[in-house]
C-alpha cells in the first residue's frame, strides 16, 4: 500500500514564534515493508508519523496512503480511514484502563458495530499468538509494561489494517524485553504482510528493518550505510 | 506552613483549571449564602420582635394582664383610687392597617396622657419643639393621632392629615395631630412601627368598650409587699408578670419554626460540602502524579497535606466572602419571607427591620472555612497516601477502592445504624435529629461504590452488554473508576435526595392541611369579631341573622387567646355544638361517650397542646386553666388534629364556659345556608342588613379555605427555594465531576480517537456516562430521599411543631427527582464532551 508524502510543511506555533518542523518534506515508503525512522529527540518522528495516521494535518501539502489524500479528507472520513486502515501502537498508556484485556483488543473493531463470535476469535487467536492467552481477562493495570505493549500489538493487528504506526513502542521497557516486543512485531507484521513504519531512537530496531530513514533539520534520509 | 514555590505548583494547577476552581468557589459561596441569609431573616425576626414589642416598656418592671387580654377599667379605678398606687399606666393595644402607609400594619397603643412620663422616653411635638410636656398636651386631644416624626417624614404625612385605619372591616379616619421622636435609640426604631392616641380613642377604634389591654407598673426591686397588696385587689383571671417573662412567652412561640429554618440552611452547606469535596478530590487525583514526583524529590507528607489543606483554604475565604454578599443580597428576600410567615403564623411584627451584624459575618466566614476545611480532609489525607515514584499507577488507587470496598460498605451500614439509633432517642432537642440525619446521609454515601458496582454489573450482565462501546464502555467506566464516579454519584444523590426528601414533606403537609380544611371548615360561612385576639360580636345578632333567608343553622363559637400565664398564646374555643368532623389522635370512648364527657366539662385539645404539655394519649390528662372563678381543672377527654393554632387550641362546650368564665359574649358564628341559595348572595344580603350595626367579618368556606392554603404555600416558599438551590448544586457538581473525570481521561480519548472513534461515538460514550452517573444518582436518591422525607415529616416537624402529618409520597416526586439527576448530568456532560471531542488528537496523546 502506497504511503507518500508531496511537499509535507508542518510547523508549530511556540509563544508566538513559528517553529517549522517540515517544509516541502517529500518522501516515500515502500509497501509491505517494515521501516524505522531514526532521529535526535524532538527532530519531528511522532510528527511525521501523527500525518501519516491523519491524527495530524499538514500546514500544506498532501500526504496520500492507499488511494486516498488524507489532507483532502474530512474529520469524519480520515476517522474511519485510521479505524480501517491503520494500527497505532503508542510509546506508553496505549490501554484503555478500564476494559480488560480482550476488550481492549475487540475495541477497534467493536467501533463499527457489534461484534460476533468469529471476531472473537480473531482477536483470540492474535491475543494467543503475543502470548497473553492467559491474561485475556485482566485488566490492563496488573500486567507489566511488556505485556501491556503485547495488547497494544495485538489490537493493533485484530482488525486486520494494512499499515502500522509505532512510535517508540519500546521506550518504557527494559532492554531485554523492548528486544522481545520487537521481535514479536517484526513476526507478526511479516506474517500477515503488513506495512510498518516505526519510530525510535534506538538503534535496536535496526536488525529488523527493511529500510531505515533518519531525520534531521527537517530532512529525511534514507540510512543505508550504519556503521 | 507551605513553602511559596510549593505553593506556585499548587496554584498552577488551579490557573489551568480555571473553570473547576470557579466552580469551588460557587460551591461554598452557594453554602454561605444560605446560612448567611437564614441567619439574618432569624435575627431580623429577633430584632424587629424586639422593636415591635419590648422597647416600648420603657422603665416599665411589671404588668397586669389577664387571661383573655382584657382588663376592665374598673380595676384600673381600684388601684388607683383605693390603693392610692401612682406609678402605673393603663394600656390599650391592638393592630391596624392604615391606608396611606400601604396598609401596613402598626400597632395602635392608647395611653394615659398623664401616667406616660414615667414610663417610657417619648417626646412630643405638635408645634414648636420636642418635649415630653408636649407629649402630655397633646395626648390630652382625643379623637386624634400621634406618629413618629421618622415616619412621617419619609411618607410625607403632615400634621393635621387624616389618615385611614382599618380594623377588621371597619374603617377610620383619624388626623395626625403632632409628631413623636425619643433621644432613646431602641424607642425611637420601635416608634416607627406605632401609632398613639389617648386611652378612650384607641378604645373607640379598637372595639373594646371599656376594657384595657393591661396596665404597666413601677414597682421597685425587691418591694413584694406593694405587689402582694396589688395582687390582692385583682380579679382571678388577672395576674402580675414581669415584661420580660411576657415577651419570652411570645417569643417562643416561632422559635421552632426560626431552628428549623436554620437546620434548613446547614442542609444546604452541606450539599455544598460535597461539591468542595467532590472537586478538591479531583484536584488530587488529577495531579497524582505532580504530587508523586514532588515527594520523589522529597517533598514530605506533611507538606503535601498542608498544600491541599491550605489550597482549599484559600478558596474557601474567597468563596466565603463571596457568600456573605451573596448572603446579604439574598437576606433582603429571605426576611420579608420569614417575617411575612412569623406574622402569618405567630405573631404581628409591626417594625421590621434588616439585621446585619458583623457577629453574622465573622460566623457564617467560620462556617465557611471549616466546611472548606472538612470537605478537604479526606483528599488531602488520600494525598499523603500518594507514594514517591513518578508514574504512580491508576490501578493501584483502583485496586485500593475495590479492596476498601467491603469496609467502606460496612462502614455505611455502621453509619445507617449509628443514625437510626440516634433518630430513634425521644428527645426535643432537634440536634438530634439533624444529626441523625446527617449519619444517615453520610452512611448511604458510603454505600455508594458497593451498590453502583452492584447495579452496573448486573446490567452489563443481564442485558449481555457485551460491546465495549457505547453504553457498555460507559458502564465498565463507571463501574471500574469507581473511586471517580462515586464520588460524583453521590454527590449528586444527595443533592437530589433532598430535593426529594423536601418535596415530599411540603406535599405531605400540604395534603394534610387540605384534608383537616375539608373536615374543619365545614359550615358554608364565618361570621367572626374584628379582633385576632379577642373577637366579640354583640349577641343580638343572632336573632337578625335568623331573619335573613337561606341560613339554615348557625353554630356559635366563642374563642379568645391566653393571655398570660403557663398556656399564653393557646386559643380556647368554647362550642354550643360540634361542626367539625374532627381527626382524633386519642380520644377517651367512642362518639357517645366522648361528648358526654365533652357537655360534662371535659375538654377537647389539639395535638401541638397536647404535645407541647407532655400529654399523651391515655387517660389522666387534665390542665388547669385560670377562670374567673379562680383556677379551675378540666379533664383532657380527646386530642385532635388541627393546624390553625400554632401553640394549641383547647376546645370546651360553650355552657361549661359560660359557667366559669362568666362570658356570654360570642365571638363567630359559623352558618349554613339551604343548597338552593347562593353563599354570595346570603353574604350580600348579611352585608347590607347587619354591616351598620355590628363590627365583624365575614367569609365563605371557599375563600377561608384559600388563605389557609396561602398562608401554608408562604410559609414554605423558602423551602422550595431550597429545593432549587439544591439542584443547582446538583448540577454544579455532576457538571464539575464529569469535567474533571473527562480531563482526566484525555489521553485515553486521544488513542480511542486515534484509532478510529468518531466525535458521534465519543460523545456518546461521555453522554452514556453522564446520564448512568445521574442514573444511578437518581436512583439510589429514591429511598435516601424518601427516608429523609420521613425523618423530616415524623421527626423533624413532629419534633419542633408537634404536627403529626400524613406520610404523602406522590410518584412525581420520584420521577421528578431521577429526572432532574439524569437531566442534570445529561446536560452537565454537553460542554465537556465537546470541548474533549474539539480537542486536536496529537495534543490529547501529548497529555498523560
Ligand atoms: N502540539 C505541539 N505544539 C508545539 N510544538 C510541538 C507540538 N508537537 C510537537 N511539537 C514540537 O515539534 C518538534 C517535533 O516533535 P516530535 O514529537 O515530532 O519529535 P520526536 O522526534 O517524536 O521527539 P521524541 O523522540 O522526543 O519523541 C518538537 O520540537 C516539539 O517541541
Ligand atoms: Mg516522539
Amino acid at each position: 500500500m502506497r504511503i507518500e508524502l508531496r511537499e509535507v510543511s508542518k510547523s508549530y506555533l511556540e509563544g508566538g514564534k513559528k517553529h517549522n518542523i517540515f517544509s516541502d518534506l517529500t518522501v516515500k515508503f515502500t509497501s509491505g515493508c517494515f521501516s524505522v525512522l531514526l532521529g535526535k529527540s524532538g527532530s519531528g518522528k511522532s510528527t511525521l508519523l501523527n500525518l501519516i495516521g491523519g491524527i495530524d494535518i499538514p500546514d500544506s501539502g498532501n500526504v496520500y496512503v492507499g488511494n486516498e489524500n488524507l489532507s483532502q479528507m474530512s474529520d469524519y472520513n480520515r476517522t474511519l480511514f485510521r479505524r480501517r486502515k491503520l494500527g497505532f501502537i503508542f510509546q506508553f498508556f496505549n490501554l484503555i484502563p478500564t476494559l480488560t484485556v480482550m476488550e481492549n483488543t475487540l475495541l477497534i473493531r467493536e467501533l463499527d458495530g457489534p461484534v460476533d463470535k468469529e471476531q472473537r476469535d480473531i482477536a483470540r487467536q492474535i491475543l494467543v499468538e503475543v502470548g497473553l492467552e492467559e491474561r485475556m481477562n485482566a485488566m490492563p493495570d496488573n500486567l507489566s509494561g511488556g505485556e501491556q505493549q503485547r495488547v497494544a500489538i495485538a489490537r493493533a493487528l485484530a482488525y486486520d489494517p494494512p499499515i502500522i504506526l509505532a512510535d517508540e513502542p519500546t521506550g518504557n521497557l527494559d532492554h531485554e524485553t523492548g528486544r522481545s516486543v520487537l521481535e514479536m512485531m517484526a513476526r507478526l507484521i511479516r506474517e500477515k504482510g503488513k506495512t510498518l513504519i516505526i519510530a525510535t531512537h534506538s538503534e535496536e530496531a535496526i536488525a529488523f528493518a527493511d529500510d531505515i530513514y533518519r531525520i534531521e533539520s527537517g530532512l529525511i534520509k534514507p540510512v543505508s550505510d550504519l556503521t | 506552613m507551605v513553602s511559596k514555590s510549593l505553593l506556585k505548583i499548587g496554584f498552577s494547577y488551579h490557573r489551568k483549571h480555571l473553570l473547576q476552581t470557579f466552580l469551588i468557589l460557587i460551591g461554598i459561596a452557594l453554602g454561605v449564602a444560605v446560612v448567611v441569609a437564614i441567619d439574618i431573616a432569624n435575627s431580623s425576626v429577633s430584632r424587629s420582635f424586639q422593636l415591635s414589642t419590648e422597647s416600648l416598656t420603657g422603665r416599665t418592671t411589671h404588668q397586669i394582664i389577664g387571661s383573655q387580654a382584657r382588663i376592665d377599667e374598673e380595676v384600673f379605678r381600684t388601684l388607683r383610687v383605693d390603693l392610692g398606687h401612682r406609678k402605673n399606666a393603663p394600656i390599650v393595644e391592638g393592630y391596624v392597617q392604615i391606608k396611606e402607609l400601604g396598609m401596613r400594619t402598626m400597632k395602635l397603643l392608647g395611653v394615659d396622657p398623664f401616667s406616660e412620663r414615667h414610663f417610657r422616653n417619648i417626646l412630643g411635638r405638635s408645634s414648636s419643639k420636642f418635649s415630653s410636656g408636649a407629649l402630655t398636651g397633646m395626648l390630652a386631644q382625643p379623637g386624634k393621632l400621634l406618629i413618629s416624626e421618622d415616619l412621617a417624614l419619609k411618607a410625607g404625612i403632615p400634621t393635621g392629615k387624616n389618615l385611614t385605619l382599618f380594623f377588621g372591616n371597619r374603617e377610620s379616619q383619624i388626623e395626625v395631630y403632632g409628631y413623636l421622636k425619643s433621644q432613646d435609640n431602641l424607642t425611637q426604631q420601635a416608634l416607627s412601627g406605632v401609632i398613639i392616641t389617648d386611652i378612650s380613642t384607641a378604645q373607640e377604634i379598637l372595639k373594646m368598650g371599656n376594657q384595657i389591654s393591661r396596665i404597666d407598673l413601677i414597682v421597685k426591686e425587691g418591694d413584694e409587699a406593694t405587689l402582694k397588696v396589688i395582687g390582692k385587689i385583682l380579679p382571678p383571671d388577672i395576674t402580675i408578670v414581669t415584661p420580660q417573662k411576657r415577651s419570652q412567652s411570645i417569643r417562643q412561640m416561632s422559635q421552632s419554626f426560626e431552628l428549623n429554618l436554620m437546620a434548613m440552611s446547614l442542609l444546604a452547606l452541606l450539599v455544598g460540602m460535597f461539591l468542595i469535596y467532590n472537586t478538591v478530590t479531583f484536584a488530587v487525583v488529577q495531579r497524582r502524579k505532580m504530587l508523586g514526583i514532588l515527594r520523589s524529590l522529597g517533598v514530605t507528607r506533611k507538606e503535601v497535606f498542608t498544600l491541599i489543606i491550605f489550597e482549599t483554604i484559600i478558596f474557601g475565604t474567597i468563596g466565603s466572602i463571596l457568600g456573605l454578599g451573596l448572603g446579604v443580597l439574598l437576606g433582603q428576600g429571605t426576611v420579608h419571607l420569614v417575617s411575612q410567615s412569623i406574622s402569618d403564623l405567630y405573631f404581628v411584627l409591626s417594625v421590621k427591620v434588616f439585621d446585619v451584624s458583623s457577629f453574622h459575618l465573622i460566623k457564617a466566614m467560620g462556617l465557611g472555612l471549616l466546611a472548606s476545611f472538612f470537605s478537604a480532609l479526606f483528599p488531602a489525607l488520600e494525598s499523603i497516601q500518594i507514594a514517591p515514584v513518578v508514574a504512580q499507577r491508576r490501578s493501584s488507587l483502583e485496586g485500593y477502592t475495590a479492596r476498601m470496598l467491603p469496609r467502606l460498605s460496612i462502614g455505611g451500614l455502621v453509619l445507617l445504624a449509628i443514625g437510626s439509633a440516634v433518630l430513634i432517642i425521644e428527645t426535643r432537642q432537634l440536634v438530634f435529629a439533624f444529626g441523625g440525619l446527617l449519619f444517615i446521609v453520610f452512611g448511604a454515601a458510603l454505600l455508594v461504590p458497593f451498590l453502583s458496582k452492584i447495579i452496573a454489573s448486573a446490567v452489563l450482565n443481564v442485558f449481555h452488554v457485551r460491546s465495549g462501546l457505547g453504553i457498555g464502555l460507559a458502564l465498565r467506566n463507571v463501574t471500574r473508576s469507581l473511586s471517580r464516579s462515586a464520588v460524583s454519584i453521590s454527590a449528586l444523590m444527595i443533592a437530589v435526595s433532598v430535593i426529594i426528601g423536601v418535596g415530599i414533606m411540603v406535599e405531605s403537609f400540604r395534603y394534610s392541611v387540605v384534608d383537616w380544611l375539608k373536615n374543619t371548615i365545614k359550615a358554608d360561612i364565618y361570621i367572626v369579631g374584628v379582633n385576632r385576639e379577642f373577637p366579640v360580636i354583640e349577641t343580638s345578632i343572632i336573632k337578625r341573622l335568623a331573619e335573613i333567608p337561606g341560613i339554615k343553622e348557625q353554630y356559635i363559637i366563642r374563642s379568645f387567646k391566653i393571655a398570660s400565664g403557663n398556656y399564653a398564646g393557646v386559643s380556647v374555643m368554647a362550642q354550643d355544638r360540634e361542626i367539625i368532623q374532627r381527626k382524633w389522635i386519642w380520644k377517651s370512648g367512642d362518639k357517645k361517650e366522648l361528648y358526654a364527657q365533652f357537655s360534662g366539662g371535659g375538654v377537647f385539645v389539639s395535638e401541638i397542646f397536647a404535645w407541647k404539655n407532655g400529654m399523651g394519649a391515655g387517660f389522666g390528662n387534665s390542665i388547669n386553666l385560670m377562670t374567673k372563678k379562680g383556677l379551675k381543672t378540666f379533664p383532657v377527654v380527646g386530642i385532635f388534629q388541627d393546624f390553625s393554632s400554632r401553640q394549641g387550641m383547647i376546645v370546651m362546650d360553650s355552657r361549661v364556659y359560660k359557667k366559669y368564665w362568666l362570658d356570654s359574649r360570642i365571638s363567630g358564628i359559623a352558618l349554613t345556608i339551604n343548597s338552593s341559595v347562593p353563599v354570595e348572595s346570603v353574604m350580600e344580603h348579611i352585608n347590607q342588613k347587619l354591616a351598620a350595626d355590628y363590627h365583624f367579618m365575614i367569609s365563605s368556606n371557599a375563600s377561608i379555605r384559600k388563605a389557609a392554603i396561602d398562608v401554608f404555600d408562604r410559609t414554605f416558599t423558602i423551602t422550595i427555594a431550597l429545593q432549587i438551590l439544591a439542584a443547582l448544586v446538583a448540577f454544579i457538581g455532576v457538571f464539575n465531576s464529569i469535567m474533571s473525570m473527562m480531563l482526566e481521561r484525555t489521553r485515553e480519548i486521544g488513542i480511542l480517537r486515534a484509532s478510529g472513534m468518531t466525535r458521534i461515538q465519543l460523545w456518546r460514550m461521555v453522554m452514556a456516562e453522564s446520564g448512568i452517573i445521574g442514573g444511578l444518582s437518581g436512583i439510589f436518591a429514591l429511598p435516601l430521599g424518601t427516608a429523609l422525607a420521613w425523618i423530616l415529616v415524623y421527626i423533624i416537624n413532629k419534633r419542633s411543631f408537634g404536627w403529626s402529618l400524613d406520610f404523602v409520597v406522590e410518584y412525581h416526586h420520584f420521577i421528578q427527582a431521577l429526572g432532574i439527576s439524569v437531566l442534570a448530568s445529561l446536560t452537565a456532560g454537553v460542554y465537556p464532551s465537546y470541548k474533549i471531542g474539539k480537542q486536536a488528537i496529537v495534543d490529547a496523546l501529548r497529555t498523560e
